[in-house]
């Protein structure tokens, strides 16, 4: 990759949506919105409430389906994204529908010029009462050998956050054939509104992201990066800065996946490449030398730098 | 084409009650059409807002771009009190304007801070059409809600009807009845802003007048303004889809599109 910032899945639409901004490869790839086998429609309104330092969201993974994406978007995308590489993120209504996406995905590979998979297991198992599969250890397990199965393509499993530790679900992604884990889908929150007296969200809970998120998700890849310092990790949640996304890599990610904050400020992936370099710069280092290395305790400690 | 500007703020004036100009110096390059809108945010970290707010393109005048915008939140309240050179992220014009018609003739039905894009509106009929008669109906709740035009304003509109639900400026009720009551005296061009129900009982009047090609400037929560995020989606009476974006589909709509 021409650099480690990546834009995340459902912030970047398919790859389309920010080309009035900047050239998609000023990136160093991007991550579609979590494509379905059908298109959804997405869930009923109000869809996001404003929280202190983030936003919770709730519009149901609506997306066009795998085949309007094929015929509408990819051909433009394709031609439109130079060195940037592009990550198809998938999502189903149970297991087998993952692994049924991921052969069309294989399939449709050459056609869409995509690099790697990205699986979406937070969705509920519509066939097996509603439970999340990204928090149920068997689903999980059976969701991402599905995949694996079907394609050749690198797997990198987006882990939610959900649950009581995440280290297992990545081990489990591992022993199942990942190339990698993304850290960290959204948590879990509400907010209720005063005066109506009744949650503001029409689906009552969605899913926090933002600011508030980076420390849970650099937790979480700083946990992911001891157990399994092999397995790579793309990290992701609430990455504003280049100074977030620095956090990352310190803590263990090879690449970070940048969301919310660009719809807030449409330049913010390109605000945190051209951070991210400057820091390099000035430290003498590359990306490479800071993967993990906040988990190094022998090395000696830089002389600080004043960054700005 | 939209781009992103940090812009210090001009200033901010009081029109009415909660209710005032937010005004930039026009930023060069970006070729605003009335209808459009931009998201304002803080462009540094404010504790208060995290994502922006889609305003309408209150005015462009004496090299300003200006917004008229009522305090109904944590946001609009912040954004008042700001003091002048505060810089705040602008990313627009954004959205589908209202489009050009043939009409000689345009009526423009405003409920409370539904006025926000009806100067602009007016401004640019008036400078691309000299000769076209252009009608305002403006409601509020009570008289000190109603926002005074300045002189320059008050040459926009050759006719202006005031009305207050309460009786205290103008006709009693909602602005609707009086404006619809005009459905039978000849063609106009018709547009209108203002709240949901507003909308929804004009729609229907408009509706079951004949009246075909009425443009209504709509407003949804939005946390990009350009068809990411997915959060203002309009019921849809075409389907499918089940749902329209208000940011890339709107925020001009045809209200017969929309599923009231």
């Amino acid at each position: 990759m021409a650099n480690p910032v990546l834009a995340a899945s459902g912030t970047f639409g398919y790859g389309d949506a920010f080309t009035d901004f900047f050239p998609l490869d000023a990136l160093g790839g991007f991550v579609t919105k979590t494509l379905f086998l059908a298109p959804r429609d997405g869930n009923p309104p109000p869809r996001i409430a404003e929280t202190s330092c983030g936003m919770l969201n709730s519009i149901g993974l609506a997306n066009i389906g795998w085949d309007a994406f094929v015929a509408q978007k990819a051909p433009l995308v394709r031609a439109a994204r130079g060195s940037a590489r592009t990550i198809i993120n998938i999502a189903g209504n149970a297991p087998d529908e993952y692994a049924a996406l991921a052969a069309r995905v294989e399939r449709d590979r050459e056609l869409v010029g995509c690099d790697a998979i990205e699986v979406n297991v937070s969705c509920p198992n519509v066939k097996e009462g509603g439970t999340n599969i990204g928090c149920d250890p068997d689903q999980f397990r059976r969701t991402v050998r599905g995949v694996r199965v079907e394609t050749t393509l690198p797997v990198f499993v987006k882990l939610s956050p959900n649950v009581s530790d995440v280290v297992p679900f990545a081990e489990s992604a591992a022993e199942e054939g990942a190339d990698g884990v993304s850290l960290i889908n959204t948590l879990y929150g509400m907010r209720i509104d005063l005066e109506r007296r009744r949650p503001i969200l029409g689906t009552r809970s969605g899913g926090l992201s933002g600011p508030a998120l980076l420390p849970v998700g650099i937790h979480w890849t700083f946990q992911v990066r001891a157990a399994l310092p092999e397995l790579p990790i793309m990290g992701v949640g609430g990455i504003a800065t280049w100074r977030d996304a620095l956090e990352y890599l310190l803590a263990g990610a090879q690449a970070v996946q940048v969301g919310t904050a660009a719809f807030v400020n449409p330049m913010a992936c390109v605000e945190i490449v051209a951070g991210v370099e400057r820091y390099c710069a000035l430290h003498r280092t590359t990306v490479q030398a800071l993967v993990g290395a906040a988990h190094r305790e022998g090395e000696p400690a830089l002389v600080p730098v004043w960054t700005g | 084409m939209p781009g992103t500007w940090t812009l210090p703020l001009a200033g901010v004036r009081e029109v009415g009650a909660e209710t005032f100009w937010l005004r930039f110096r026009e930023p060069a390059g970006a070729a605003c059409d009335p209808g459009q809108f931009f998201m304002i945010a803080p462009a540094l970290p404010s504790g208060v807002l995290f994502v922006g707010r889609p305003f309408s393109i209150g005015d462009v005048r004496d090299g300003e771009l200006r917004f008229l915008v009522r305090v109904l939140g944590r946001g609009t309240a912040w954004l008042r009190g700001l003091p002048a050179r505060t810089p705040l992220r602008l990313v627009g014009p954004l959205g589908r304007p209202f489009r050009r018609t043939d009409h000689g003739l345009h009526r423009m039905v405003a409920g409370g801070i539904g006025l926000a894009p009806f100067l602009y509106l007016a401004r640019r009929i008036r400078r691309e059409r000299p000769g076209d008669r252009i009608e305002l109906w403006y409601g509020e709740r009570t008289a000190a809600a109603h926002a005074e035009f300045d002189a320059d304003e008050a040459t926009l509109f050759d006719r202006i009807e005031r009305c207050t639900d309460d009786g205290t400026r103008g006709e009693r009720g909602d602005v609707v009845r009086p404006a619809a009551e005009l459905l039978g005296a000849g063609g106009a061009a018709w547009y209108a802003c203002g709240p949901h129900p507003m909308l929804r009982a004009l729609a229907a009047r408009l509706e079951a007048g004949g009246v075909t090609g009425a443009q209504f400037s709509l407003e949804e929560r939005m946390a990009c303004g350009f068809g990411v995020c997915q959060a203002c989606v309009v019921p849809s009476r075409l389907r499918p889809p089940a749902y329209r974006l208000l940011c890339t589909d709107g925020p001009v709509m045809d209200p017969r599109h929309v599923a009231w």
